[in-house]
């Protein structure tokens, strides 16, 4: 694989709608059954609009890109802040920026900023990963 | 937390893959491989189900467990650390701990308690595969994020 530059990226919309079938998909793969991401009233007596999908979800969809672009066994890294709820009915676009390609050994790490926003263009994620490459730096 | 077995199973994979919604060929193919590939980087937040004292009596436990305040607890951030890749098959020891405390006001001027819990996924032979560390914020109703 050739080394990336700084400011490569990749762009991909990572979950065209988001369901309350799959909030309840992701609750029973997880078991992460919160009341606010599957059962509505409860949320809304919280004050929510409906219910919300797990932080999770959205970095697992999130996650997706990184593994398209760059297989999945090179992460060494990947951590997300969760900005803003995510609710049915939203798509997700995630975008993965270089940032960085260090030297390491064996070997060479590029770092990535990571930016999940919903049709609105609201952030609903920010992150960072880094994936281990073969290939030394300079080459 | 006494550490708990998280069993990698093909089933489970392929429910997880389905919610968020990857190519079911690809799952499928997973433990056709030789050696299996790698489960998904956030797969391992999915080990909950295998924990014996998950949902007992049918009510949500553990770090994301509902406040007896009646206030949300959120999770604010994940983070992990990869050392070895996971694959169908595989047979872990789950082990969660206690991170660090701290508080924040929030924009409403209300207290924002968070702390950290973190959880090592190893190999029967000790050796670390995954560090998980989960940010959780504890809000007042209505004050928060997902």
């Amino acid at each position: 694989m050739i080394l990336p530059r700084i400011g490569d990226q990749r762009r991909a919309v990572v979950c065209p709608e988001v369901t309350r079938t799959q909030i309840v998909q992701f609750a029973g793969a997880t078991g992460d059954l919160s009341p606010l991401h599957v059962d509505e009233p409860a949320a809304m007596e919280l004050g929510y609009p409906s219910v919300m999908a797990h932080g999770m979800l959205t970095m697992a969809v999130t996650g997706s890109l990184l593994t398209e672009w760059w297989g999945d066994d090179r992460l060494t890294a990947f951590g997300a802040r969760f900005l803003a709820s995510v609710w049915p009915g939203d798509e997700l676009t995630a975008v993965a920026v270089v940032t960085a390609v260090r030297e390491a050994r064996p070997g060479s790490c590029v770092d990535l900023q990571l930016t999940t926003t919903n049709q609105s263009g609201v952030v609903v994620l920010t992150g960072t990963a880094t994936v281990r490459m073969l290939e030394p730096v300079g080459e | 937390m006494a550490p708990s077995r998280f069993v990698v199973e093909q089933g489970h994979l392929l429910a997880f893959g389905r919610a968020i919604g990857a190519p079911p060929p690809g799952l499928a193919g997973l433990a056709a491989l030789d050696p299996p590939a790698p489960v998904p980087p956030t797969f391992v937040a999915a080990s909950a189900l295998h924990d014996s004292e998950h949902l007992r009596n049918l009510r949500p436990t553990g770090p994301l467990a509902a406040l007896p305040d009646g206030g949300s607890l959120l999770h604010a951030e994940q983070h992990f650390e990869y050392h070895a890749p996971i694959r169908v098959g595989d047979v872990l020891e789950v082990e969660r701990t206690d991170g660090r405390r701290w508080e924040k006001k929030s924009r409403h001027g209300g207290r924002l308690r968070f702390r950290e819990v973190i959880t090592d996924y190893r190999f029967p032979n000790g050796a670390l595969s995954v560090r998980s560390r989960m940010i959780l914020v504890e809000t007042p109703p209505a004050e928060g994020m997902p």
